[in-house]
């Protein structure tokens, strides 16, 4: 494994689990967030020796992730078939557990809200610092702090609304 | 009834992803890459064989007249600049410094992207087209020395023909449909630059 291969790998380790998050919080469709994921990922590969001069690794990363997911335009259909994606939901379906079940129904809640507050609220599901996400999205911190307490409520409410039913 | 800490929990337990792997992305990267640099490769070895031969004819061939060999290197100007505004293209958006941007300042980016993209496909198409049109022009002048006048009117109606179909009918079309994307693009782009901006 040369040196580039290797830090590749433990910056992996380390953040994909966080940008998947973020990337299903964004699309709403886990496939479409492994592609996102993926495409995060060769982004950070291919500008490895940029982040050499940053100190804060995870915000880079982020950046890379929120900036790959705004280009998610959903102009074009994903290739992949429906086909194929509902052979693997009708499989999967039995698997998933009640508490699986109440997560997804939480991205799909997610996905209803507006996509700088989707970026906002995963990342503060994921307990990043206040600070770290203000730097990210480019908002003031104290902006940021009126924001995420909308958010919370939106989502709350949406959430709280789909149990309902 | 949940509140937003019920929630943070829950969001906790989800399952681990294992639908991307790191040696998954690695294996994708290294084809991409080798896509990529054979496709690369396959354009620029194409060009420099039509370069070539074109100076071969050049060189060899005993024209009557010099519009020929202005056509010709009209034509090999208009492929040579083709390749590397592909070339040029791709590198900026898979390589791009812009991408460690704040949001607001790489939307920003991404609608010029998308304007530049637009003119490339309209406005630089057009002179493509253009130029193109005056090289097979210019070409028939060297080809009236060789065949009859009815085979030249031929070929030249056939030319100027399809010429206007091409600029009329089937650029009218793409540019409608290029110019209804851009205005779908920039609009979502718009609504996402308030978001942040905001």
């Amino acid at each position: 494994m040369t040196q580039n291969e290797a830090l590749f790998k433990s910056i992996f380790d380390r953040n994909n689990r966080k940008v998947y998050h973020l990337c299903y919080g964004y699309t709403g469709d886990s496939d479409a967030a492994n592609d996102l994921m993926q495409e995060t990922f060769i982004k950070v590969w291919q500008n490895l020796d940029k982040f050499r001069n940053q100190s804060q690794i995870s915000t880079w990363i982020y950046r890379i992730a929120v900036n790959t997911c705004l280009s998610y335009l959903r102009v074009e259909k994903r290739k992949v078939t429906d086909e194929i994606n509902e052979r693997i939901i009708e499989t999967k379906a039995d698997e998933v557990s009640d508490k699986q079940e109440q997560v997804n129904q939480l991205y799909k809640c997610i996905a209803q809200l507006e996509e700088n507050e989707r970026i906002i609220i995963t990342m503060v599901l994921d307990e990043v610092p206040y600070q770290e996400i203000a730097e990210i999205s480019g908002i003031s911190e104290g902006n940021l702090r009126v924001k995420i307490h909308r958010i919370k409520n939106k989502l709350t409410e949406i959430y709280n609304r789909h149990e309902r039913f | 009834m949940k509140d937003f800490n019920e929630l943070k929990q829950l969001w906790h337990v989800q399952q681990e992803n294992e639908g991307v792997s790191y040696d998954a992305i690695l294996s994708t990267i290294r084809h991409t890459k080798n896509k990529y640099t054979s496709k690369l490769l396959t354009h620029v070895i194409s060009i420099i064989i039509i370069v070539l031969m074109t100076l071969y004819i050049f060189v060899t061939v005993p024209f009557y007249t010099w519009t020929t060999q202005l056509s010709m290197f009209i034509v090999i100007i208009c492929l040579i600049y083709y390749m590397i505004v592909q070339i040029k293209d791709y590198q900026a958006i898979n390589k791009s410094e812009n991408l460690l941007n704040k949001p607001e300042e790489y939307i920003s980016y991404l609608t010029i992207y998308k304007h530049h993209r637009y003119k490339l496909n309209t406005r630089n198409y057009k002179i493509y087209t253009i130029c193109l049109s005056i090289a097979i022009g210019l070409y028939l002048i060297e080809m009236s020395f060789y065949v009859s006048a009815i085979a030249l009117a031929i070929f030249a109606v056939a030319t100027i023909a399809w010429f206007l179909i091409c600029y009329f009918i089937l650029m009218k079309v793409y540019i409608k449909k290029e110019s209804e994307k851009l205005e779908e693009l920039i609009g979502k782009l718009k609504n996402l630059k308030d978001q942040f901006s905001g």
